[in-house]
């Protein structure tokens, strides 16, 4: 009997690809390939033991159960547009912007691995359901948790070709590419006057789900979120001083913060922006711990900022497609909010909106749909619905 | 400047010190000791000391700021008389120096902290090969935090190591009066120094560029990094009268700072930040007493590997 050539599966050898699936339960031609520093999708089959008719100490062979394949990949980042696990987890994109959606059902990933050992694995209906984006000298990598749904071992669909043929190139993003911008809501963040130096970032987005199996089915249903979407911002700075002393006030006082990461690679001019419009510190602690300087360590909250104002002193104009305001100011309103106008005196001014930029007495809205000319007076609702997240690339 | 701030901050409390001798913000430096006969004191009644900086290490601590731990010597000399006990004499200004140099914590706008002194090395040893002197070297780590903006570097087309020093080289040539920079390491056996190589044989001051090392690892998965030391040495003719060392040491200052901010340059993900090895004298072609620098500048690209 011949022996077929031996082969090992070498991690420096190994490829992995994602691709979005159009519809769960169907696998896709991945259309990204992904640099990995490590992947641990572990496949696992439950087993199904007959207790029932034992009738002795040693149990029968058991039935094989059902299969679950959890684990995290981590990649470092590149300046790779549309990013396949960004745009997934994320569960919109459009036009460089990356948007939260509440749930991403009926959305899915083909994660292709050549392992080369069964060939090309297929992980197919995966979710991610957390991502944490690390930034700190060694670079800025991406952990995704995902959750497959099935895995076919040789794929005929994901070939060693195939995934040869993905490959793509852009350079790292990396942390002394990052300008922070942190401040309070009442103006629009600038640079220099809103920067912070950091040496870490970890930015956690988890999407809880639930992964449920049906009665006779091997593989879990599609998983659905099952909880709160929450998002943490840890940061530490290099040194504890008077220039992060605002930072002990506004977690001292809980005070709404917006904040902008934007990393912009110095020679292609590549960028990558997460925008945070509404966090608070809930901790910062610049402990003693030896005999040099002190390092300040906070966490962030990050949630949906929710504001209302009401004045008669609203006027709106179709030049612009813009509320102004005097005697007062609007809430903090980032780019894509969601605004609702009510009480205008013109019922085509009233209803939803979305946002297009803001100072604290303009609002300017997308069109459509247009604005009417309205003089102030009657008065006027705007009620104000930030998005806890968004990404933006150029 | 900070470096200059911070050796006058330890400087000053040091001359306060009764019988302490001369003490010199540079290295005093001659070939012949009667050259520094009346100029530190006669020979037979040495008593100088010297501080300067010896090597800095710069270490980046976030995404815009670097912290520059400056490692500071102090040199110090005393004629050797025995029948005086001039060793007992010697430690007693020890002391007061440690405790003298015990004190400075901070140097508000300029240093963090020091590090409390280190006193390396006592010993008797022959002030060159003439002049026996008690002679020691205390360290202490003044440490300088900065905020630095990086910058956009021109010239996307920077992809390997020879556009790389040639960018280095240009961008040192526009530091004034830094002399002859060469993009690669000039050897010569010749024991007169090619003028066109180091420049006069008299006033010597040139700089050279190396690749010494590079490490080359695969992450998994197609990721492929590279590592490499560059390595630019600096040779500048000692002219003690003129304080030469501190021309040196300021250029040094020049070049660190401006090659600082270049933080990605073309193909290159992460280049510098320049490390300060090593800030000495030595004979140069065995015939010109020169001041000598290592620099150390670490670069770092990340690219996919190719193969199939």
């Amino acid at each position: 009997m011949a022996v077929p050539p031996s082969i090992t599966s070498i991690g420096y050898l190994t490829r992995i690809g994602v691709g979005e699936q159009a519809a769960i339960g169907t696998p896709i031609l991945t259309t990204q390939v992904l640099p990995s520093v490590s992947e641990s999708l572990n496949d696992v089959y439950a087993e199904i033991p007959d207790e029932s008719l034992q009738g002795s100490p040693i149990v029968d062979t058991p039935e094989q159960g059902n299969f679950s394949a959890t684990g995290d990949m981590l990649v470092p980042m590149r300046y790779l547009n549309e990013f396949v696990l960004l745009k997934h987890f994320f569960g919109q994109f459009a036009t460089g912007r990356y948007d939260l959606l509440p749930s991403i059902q009926g959305k899915a990933l083909t994660v292709s691995i050549d392992k080369q050992v069964q060939g090309v694995w297929d992980y197919t209906d995966t979710k991610a359901t957390q991502i944490v984006w690390t930034s700190n000298a060694d670079g800025v990598n991406l952990q995704t948790s995902m959750i497959p749904g099935a895995l076919t071992l040789n794929s005929t669909l994901n070939t060693h070709a195939h995934l040869v043929g993905l490959l793509q190139d852009a350079k790292r993003v990396l942390h002394h590419h990052l300008r922070l911008l942190v401040g309070t809501q009442d103006h629009a963040l600038t640079h220099p006057a809103d920067d912070l130096c950091l040496s870490e970032l970890t930015l956690t987005l988890s999407r809880p789900m639930a992964i449920d199996y049906t009665n006779c089915a091997q593989t879990p249903m599609e998983p659905i979120e099952n909880a709160f979407l929450s998002f943490r911002l840890a940061m530490t700075f290099p040194r504890f001083r008077t220039e992060e002393e605002q930072i002990i006030t506004w977690r001292k006082n809980y005070t709404r913060l917006q904040a902008s990461l934007v990393y912009t690679h110095p020679v292609t001019g590549d960028t990558k922006t997460i925008i945070i419009p509404n966090l608070v510190f809930v901790t910062a602690t610049a402990p003693t711990a030896g005999p040099g300087p002190r390092v300040l360590t906070t966490e962030a909250a990050i949630s949906q900022g929710k504001d209302v104002t009401t004045s008669a002193q609203i006027a709106i104009t179709a030049t612009g497609n813009a509320l102004a305001i005097t005697g007062g100011t609007f809430p903090f309103v980032a780019a894509g909010a969601q605004v609702t106008i009510s009480g205008a005196a013109t019922p085509a001014n009233n209803g939803t909106f979305t946002a297009a930029a803001w100072t604290p007495l303009t609002l300017t809205l997308a069109t459509p749909p247009a604005l009417t000319d309205e003089a102030a007076g009657a008065s006027i609702t705007v009620s104000v619905s930030n998005p806890p997240i968004y990404m933006l690339e150029t | 400047m900070p470096l200059s701030d911070i050796l006058t901050a330890l400087l000053t409390p040091l001359q306060a010190i009764s019988d302490i001798g001369h003490v010199y913000p540079y290295d005093r430096i001659a070939l012949d000791p009667t050259a520094l006969n009346g100029t530190v004191g006669p020979l037979s009644t040495l008593r100088f000391w010297c501080l300067s900086r010896a090597a800095t290490q710069e270490v980046w601590r976030g995404n815009a700021s670097v912290e520059r731990l400056h490692r500071l010597r102090l040199r110090g000399y005393l004629a050797l008389d025995d029948p005086q006990a001039s060793e007992r004499m010697y430690q007693d200004l020890l002391d007061e120096v440690l405790t003298t140099l015990s004190d400075v914590i901070t140097v508000p706008g300029s240093a963090e902290y020091l590090t409390a002194p280190l006193l390396e090395r006592q010993e008797a040893r022959m002030l060159a090969e003439t002049v026996p002197v008690h002679f020691s070297e205390t360290f202490v780590v003044a440490s300088e935090y900065l905020s630095v903006t990086p910058v956009d570097v021109p010239g996307g087309t920077i992809e390997d190591y020879r556009d790389l020093a040639d960018w280095l080289t240009a961008q040192l040539l526009t530091i004034p009066a830094i002399g002859t920079v060469h993009p690669y390491e000039r050897l010569t056996v010749e024991p007169d120094l090619a003028p066109a190589v180091f420049g006069n044989p008299q006033a010597i001051r040139a700089w050279t560029l190396t690749r010494e090392s590079v490490q080359n690892d695969r992450n998994p998965g197609l990721e492929h990094r590279g590592q490499e030391r560059l390595v630019l040495r600096g040779y500048l003719s000692v002219d003690d009268s003129q304080a030469s060392e501190l021309v040196m040491q300021d250029l040094l200052e020049q070049i660190a700072a401006l090659l600082r901010p270049s933080h990605t340059v073309g193909t290159f993900d992460r280049v510098g930040p320049l490390q300060i090895e090593q800030v000495a004298h030595s004979m140069v072609g065995q015939t010109h007493l020169c001041h000598v620098a290592q620099c150390a500048l670490p670069v770092e690209a990340w690219a996919l590997a190719l193969s199939a």
